[in-house]
């Protein structure tokens, strides 16, 4: 049999994270960077939404899962720009993405606890 | 039409006992305006340098033997038309991606080996001899996979994939599709077989999804959708062995 | 038969050869954006819970000149990688058949573009009741 890849791995993360940024992402950079309404971007305002373990989930989430979309697609892109396959590379896109993951992750446990 | 016009044809040229590099030769065609590429060459050929070669065969977009770069578009000669590129020149090259043999014929080798690796035949459950009589089907079973099926071979979706040319093991999207399209089938039982090859680098995790496979085909063969409808069902068919050996997935 | 020498041609600098690549490239470029968009927001969730101070240098981030020259940039990045990511999406789901009828890749297209729609009013009405 010949060796499996891990790639279809990475390939559900990449897609789930493409999904949900298609899916909220305009939307969400909408509110934060206009901001939409005025004041949203309060201290008090965002406590509030972040209060929400929803709310605090859903970042949470797409945090972690846009950073493999994005891990997932630059390292297709550098091998595609004539970058040399070398077995570093999947390992610093792919663990940077983890790292935040967990990062993000660890946060958001703290809002829902909270 | 009156007397025939002037197309400027600028052909790649290559022979490799007498050339280093390819190089460009132009010819000036008086072409009708019925006539294809494919013709256009076929006048060079008779009257202007014996020594240019290509391949076709059937002049009519069934054999796929003809394809070839058309101003940086792969395309069948033979249902390309000069009229539409007059009065810019026409530069005809061999097919992207391909190693060249000899001026616009490419060594598709590569090609046919990768084809076989995906068993492109029907592989039924129990083994039938004629005496079992016809395989039955309905017509919205044979929906399933007809589209894939009207693939010709030509080549042209390998000529506008990058993927194929930046990486020598990928297995490309015609054979993808036609490795779908037995799948497909509902008289066909080999996927576990064909899943092996699909579902590894070389298979359809090869596929970024450039899409333009799908865009020059002939054919409307769509290997673009029938390579990226594989990947939930690769990426499920892994998922499966690990959970039932936790041993497989090493890098 | 003797083995003939063949050229190969290199694939240095291929996404010239047609705008069809470039465009591919420039779909593949938003993730970089998306990925610091993410690196943005996960600095704002983790100020927010450190405090109004923290959250202060975040919001001062965000709102200067680059903050929002970055946002714009996050808008665009986003809506281009929607745009192509609802186009594409028909061609990974598997044609599904009811009975004699067939749902084509145009009303999965259509459908994830209605869903995009809602999925956005829904977060922006949420957003300003929030307010309330
Ligand atoms: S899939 Fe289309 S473009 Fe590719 S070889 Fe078959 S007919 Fe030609
Ligand atoms: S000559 Fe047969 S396809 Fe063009």
């Amino acid at each position: 049999m010949r060796p499996r890849s891990p790639e279809p791995l990475f390939w559900t993360l990449f897609g789930a994270g493409g999904m949900l940024a298609a899916l909220v992402g305009p939307a969400l950079v909408l509110i934060l960077g206009l901001p939409f309404p005025p004041g949203a971007l309060e201290y008090a305002t965002l406590r509030g939404a972040m209060g929400h373990p929803l709310v605090a989930l859903g970042l949470g989430v797409s945090v972690g899962l846009w950073l493999f979309h994005a891990a997932h697609r630059i390292l297709h892109t550098l091998y595609d720009l004539g970058v040399p396959h070398a077995p570093w590379l999947p390992r610093v896109c792919y663990g940077g993405a983890t790292a935040g993951t967990l990062a993000a992750l660890g946060v958001t446990l703290a809002w829902v606890l909270q | 039409m009156s007397d025939p016009r002037i197309i400027v044809m600028e052909c790649l040229r290559y022979h490799p006992e007498r050339d280093t590099e390819p190089y460009h030769q132009r010819f000036e065609v008086p072409f009708t305006p019925e006539m294809s590429v494919l013709e256009g060459l076929q006048y060079i050929k008779d009257h202007l340098d014996g020594s240019l070669t290509f391949r076709w065969s059937c002049r009519m977009a069934v054999c796929g033997n003809c394809g070839c770069m058309v101003n940086g578009e792969p395309v069948l000669s033979c249902q390309t038309f000069l009229r539409d590129y007059h009065p810019e020149c026409v530069r005809v090259e061999p097919l992207d991606h391909f190693p060249i043999q000899r001026d616009l014929a490419v060594d598709p080798a590569d090609f046919l080996d990768k084809l076989q690796q995906v068993a492109p035949y029907l592989i039924p459950a129990q083994d039938r001899i004629p005496e079992d009589g016809p395989y039955r089907q309905t017509p919205e079973q044979m929906q399933d996979y007809l589209d894939t099926s009207a693939c010709i071979n030509c080549l042209l979706c390998y000529a506008a994939c990058p993927q194929y040319g930046l990486k020598a093991d990928f297995l490309g999207p015609a054979v993808l599709a036609l490795a779908h399209r037995y799948n497909a089938d509902s008289r066909d039982a080999g996927r576990a077989r064909r899943m092996e090859v699909m579902n590894g680098d070389a298979g359809v995790w090869g596929c970024t999804l450039v899409g333009r496979c799908s865009e020059v085909c002939p054919k409307g063969v769509d290997p673009a959708g029938a390579i990226n409808r594989n990947k939930p069902a690769a990426a499920l068919d892994t998922l499966r062995r690990l959970l039932q050996s936790g041993r497989t997935c090493t890098p | 038969m003797t083995a003939l020498r063949t050229h190969t041609r290199s694939m240095k600098g291929w996404w010239r050869r047609h705008p069809a690549y470039r465009q591919y490239l420039l779909r593949e470029a938003t993730s970089v954006v998306i990925g610091l968009y993410a690196l943005c927001l996960l600095w704002g969730m983790t100020a927010l819970l450190l405090g109004p101070g923290a959250h202060d240098v975040w919001r001062a981030c965000v709102q200067s000149l680059p903050g929002r020259a970055f946002h714009l940039l996050a808008l665009a990045a986003f809506s281009w990688h929607a745009w192509t990511w609802f186009r594409l999406l028909p061609l990974t789901v598997a044609p599904l058949r009811l009975g004699r009828y067939r749902i084509t890749q145009t009303l999965v297209h259509r459908a994830a573009l209605g869903a995009w729609a809602l999925a956005s009013a829904a977060l922006l009405v949420a957003a300003a009741g929030g307010l309330r």
